[in-house]
């Protein structure tokens, strides 16, 4: 055998490699890790941190100020997740079962949001929202109110506004699960004698389980870091997880406790991904046993 | 026959844990049509992607030409390759497929263009160079497939179940024109399939494999009339096989109990007294004979189960009075007595003396 | 059952494209404040365009999708071929890693990327800019790219091995030409991720360093601003374009 030359090391393939390998571990798993780090380091008022082991920041965590942050931003996250299962199931039941030449260009409806800047869509809101804005008008203009209703900088345009963002994220993967559901199941079951409650519960819930899982981390996992949404619609008044980081690291300079936060949220998403997974799995099985 | 211009040299190779050929040594020779016959997973299709320098194999040496080629990457070798799904670039007409190889050597444009001219004539597509991949039939673009790789004027054509897609009628005249394209170019062959007709029809010599290990190389004639085990006998052909016994051992001949009865065969492979063997015939070499006339010879006893006509042959389907069944073919001949039997009719069976295969019973 | 579907299907339409629709309209209300129309006028344009700041803030938003979009086209596609085609060391843990960037918050990846440019000693500015953009475009070219390849038949690249092609000329001559599509579809989409940014580029650019999403960020949270609806018009429709045609191209020939 030769001795490799250089020639034979900066192949195509090499080059190749070492691009996509370099650039994924030096900007996606060394700032992943350096997070990690960080988290367990002293805070330092002028250089942000001093390499100090200290856990201080994880202790933090527990401070009933930020655990009170942490169940509002999970409350929020959660309602909205839930908010946007509601109203995205049956959407993406009836798109699925709309003719299919209609299908593809409703899809690309639900798509172009999904890829359109958030921030855009949540200034759409705004003038909406607004006291002035075009809901109070018409209201009033019906003269179904008097004065205008007080919805921007609430609670309700917060929700308003994260299921306006996120429902996308929900609708594509349930759509992507519910188009493959085999429809002649449903109709077999309802030949069984299965009256519609149970097909439900029976066939398409489970069916269409993974579907709504992967929807559910999509929305969940954003919900609690879109910093701008409540920014914009809610005032000061609501504070999500993501606006604690960024505080934390732009405002008070906090970059330990700012990253413990930031690997509290990976390990969730870690974790929901896992179950995800498991879930995926569990199904794919259990049909691989059936058949 | 030409010297040797592909030897496997106790070549081993598995994916996964598994082995998928199972130290292999083989001669092909120059000019052949050699065809590597076996069920999937046999390993043919590996030993074939060895030669073209796609797979590398664990162990021992692919030689060809006379060079060890282990290591010499698939783009080095003198070898070009009929894929099985045609593998034919999408984004390019039929000329810029045949002419890919060429142009990548860097060969002068007029020449390309003579050559893929050539060798579309060669393929009777004379005309279609510019026609999109997609335009074509599965029987064109299996000739456009042929083309590509014939026209690099490779030593050996590798040609990877190339017929599986086509159908019946279309694979028939393919066979046909492969065996006359073979001849016309002089170069060696190497074919792969699992269809022994295939194989039959085409080969100078079969390869017969089974889970990564050569079970019998030979003629077509050879491997059909003396199969060397019973995995052969089973895989090529349709076989009745008969559970015996050695009862006496004399020269060339033998005297043997098969289903309670006595019979004399050949015994060519030296068997002796007690031995178990199985006993095969093929369904065309059983003599039938109705029991009402005097079955003479030795003979096993059943009634006709089921009696399909075939145009050019008459198929028989026999129980014999031990329950087991057998098949039978019978073909149609001007001067042959009636060959049409009654449904449950008692009939003799018996075979040519010295047609039977006899293989021990392992 | 069918009204239901239809009228259901009609109300979620209306919810998500409203208050798009409403911002388009305003852009072209004469009336400043009032949500009352005044009349069409294109002076929100005009003045837009006046706009110095809002114009080197696109610059400088232009400047850095384009980059960074080819930067992680170039990367990306070749990457998806590393990833298809070559056993590496660390080439499934890596390729989750690179699926699980795509899923993961906005946030994580900004803070994440901010800590590693501050301890390099990296100037918040352009390069953080493009480095982050690059990286968070990277995975979506890889996977778009990826799907397709997996898409055509294995023995394609075979077949150019066997006729003599080696990895360069099977790259550039098989692989490039057949995902195409999927490329250009990557591309498009990185090109509109790195316009839209708002979570991962505040972390990582400087003052100095204005980009469009971000200054129409701090103009929103003074208020409604004409000119704003004229801009954010003018990149939903840029977007609007752009997710068409990587749609029309990933389907292309996946049919």
């Amino acid at each position: 055998m030769n001795k490799p030359g250089l020639s034979h090391i900066l192949t195509f393939r090499n080059t190749a490699i070492a691009l996509v390998v370099t650039w994924t571990l030096l900007f996606i798993v060394v700032p992943t890790l350096m997070i990690a780090v960080v988290s367990v380091l002293q805070r330092d008022a002028r250089t942000f941190v001093t390499p100090a082991f200290s856990l201080e920041s994880y202790m933090a965590l527990a401070d009933p100020v930020y655990l009170k942050i942490f169940g509002k931003s999970f409350a929020y996250a959660a309602m909205t997740t839930l908010l946007c299962l509601l109203v995205g199931f049956p959407f993406a039941f009836f798109l699925a079962r709309t003719r299919k030449r209609w299908q593809k260009p409703l899809l690309l409806l639900v798509i172009i949001p999904f890829w359109t800047s958030s921030l855009i869509r949540t200034y759409a809101l705004i003038i909406i929202l607004k006291a002035n804005g075009i809901i109070n008008t018409w209201l009033r203009a019906a003269g179904i109110i008097k004065l205008p209703l007080e919805i921007l900088y609430t609670d309700i345009a917060v929700y308003i506004g994260l299921v306006y963002t996120l429902l996308p994220f929900m609708i594509l993967p349930l759509y992507a699960s519910l188009e493959k559901l085999d429809f002649r199941l449903v109709e077999a079951a309802f030949d069984l004698g299965a009256r519609p409650v149970q097909v439900f519960t029976r066939i398409i819930l489970p069916l269409s389980l993974p579907g709504i899982m992967a929807g559910a981390i999509m929305v969940f996992l954003p919900a609690m870091g879109l910093f701008y949404v409540p920014d914009l619609l809610g005032g000061a008044k609501s504070m999500l997880l993501g606006n604690l980081i960024k505080n934390q690291f732009l405002v008070a300079g906090n970059w330990p406790f700012g990253s413990a936060v930031s690997v509290f949220l990976t390990m969730l998403m870690l974790g929901l991904m896992a179950i995800y997974f498991k879930t995926m799995k569990r199904i794919n099985t259990s049909v691989m046993e059936e058949a | 026959m030409g010297k040797q211009i592909v030897s496997f040299k106790g070549v081993t190779k598995g994916f996964d844990n598994q082995t998928v050929v199972d130290n292999i040594s083989l001669d092909i020779y120059g000019g052949e049509f050699l065809t590597l016959l076996g069920p999937s997973g046999c390993g043919k299709t590996t030993m074939l992607r060895m030669i073209a320098g796609l797979e590398s194999c664990d162990e021992g040496q692919v030689i060809i030409n006379g060079v060890v080629s282990n290591d010499i990457p698939a783009a080095e070798r003198d070898v070009n390759t009929v894929f099985q799904s045609y593998a034919l670039f999408p984004h390019m007409t039929v000329l810029q497929n045949i002419a890919f190889g060429l142009s990548l050597k860097g060969r002068p444009e007029a020449e390309i263009l003579e050559k893929v001219e050539e060798a579309l004539a060669m393929v009777k597509l004379a005309g279609f160079g510019e026609r999109r991949i997609q335009r074509l039939s599965g029987g064109q673009q299996q000739r456009v497939a042929i083309a590509r790789a014939i026209v690099n004027e490779p030593l050996i054509l590798l040609l990877d179940e190339p017929l599986s897609a086509l159908d019946h009628k279309l694979r028939k005249e393919m066979r046909l024109e492969l065996r006359q394209l073979h001849r016309k170019l002089g170069i060696t062959f190497i074919f792969v399939t699992h269809d022994q007709e295939e194989a039959l029809t085409m080969s100078d010599r079969i390869v017969v494999m089974n889970n990564g290990k050569i079970e019998q190389t030979g003629e077509p004639k050879e491997i059909y009339e003396e199969p060397a085990n019973l995995f052969v006998a089973d895989f090529i052909g349709e076989s009745n096989f008969f559970d015996g016994r050695v009862t006496g051992t004399d020269g060339h001949w033998m005297d043997i109990l098969v289903e309670d009865v006595a019979m004399t065969v050949r015994n060519r492979r030296g068997f002796f007294v007690n031995q178990d063997i199985r006993v095969l015939l093929r369904p065309e070499d059983m003599v039938i004979q109705r029991a009402s006339d005097d079955c003479d010879q030795p003979h096993l006893k059943g009634r006709v189960e089921e009696l399909i006509y075939k145009g050019n042959t008459v198929d028989l389907v026999i129980r014999l009075n031990s329950g087991k069944r057998i098949a039978t073919t019978e073909f149609f001949n001007e001067d042959a007595e009636e060959i049409f039997y009654a449904q449950n009719e008692a009939v003799c069976i018996s075979w040519i003396q010295g047609w039977e295969v006899v293989l021990p019973n392992e | 059952m069918a009204l239901l579907k239809r009228s259901y299907l009609t109300l979620v339409y209306l919810f998500l494209y409203i208050p798009i629709l409403v911002l388009i309209v305003y852009s072209f209300n004469a009336a400043k404040y009032a949500t009352v129309w005044k009349g069409a006028t294109l002076k929100w344009y005009a003045k837009l365009f006046e706009n110095e700041m809002l114009m080197d803030a696109m610059v400088n938003s232009i400047t850095v999708a384009v980059t960074s979009s080819i930067v992680a086209t170039a990367i990306g596609t070749l990457g998806a071929l590393a990833f298809y085609r070559y056993r590496f060391t660390g080439r499934k843990p890596l390729y989750a890693m690179v699926y699980t960037t795509m899923m993961s918050p906005d946030i994580v990846m900004g803070i994440s990327l901010v800590c590693l440019f501050v301890i390099l000693g990296l100037k918040l500015g352009f390069i953080t800019l493009l480095l982050a953009h690059v990286t968070f475009c990277l995975p979506f070219v890889i996977v778009t790219v990826y799907a397709r390849i997996s898409g055509f038949d294995p023995a394609v690249i075979d077949a150019a091995k066997d006729l003599g092609a080696g990895e360069f000329q099977i790259f550039r001559h098989i692989i490039l030409p057949m995902t195409a599509p999927a490329v250009a579809a990557g591309w498009l989409l990185s090109f509109t991720l790195s316009l839209d940014d708002v979570i991962v580029s505040f972390f990582v650019t400087g003052p100095e360093f204005e980009i469009l999403p971000l200054k129409i960020y701090s103009m929103v949270r003074l208020g409604v601003k004409p000119e704003v609806n004229a801009l954010c018009t003018l990149m939903f429709i840029f977007t609007l374009l752009s997710v068409i045609a990587a749609h029309y191209l990933v389907k292309e020939k996946t049919k």
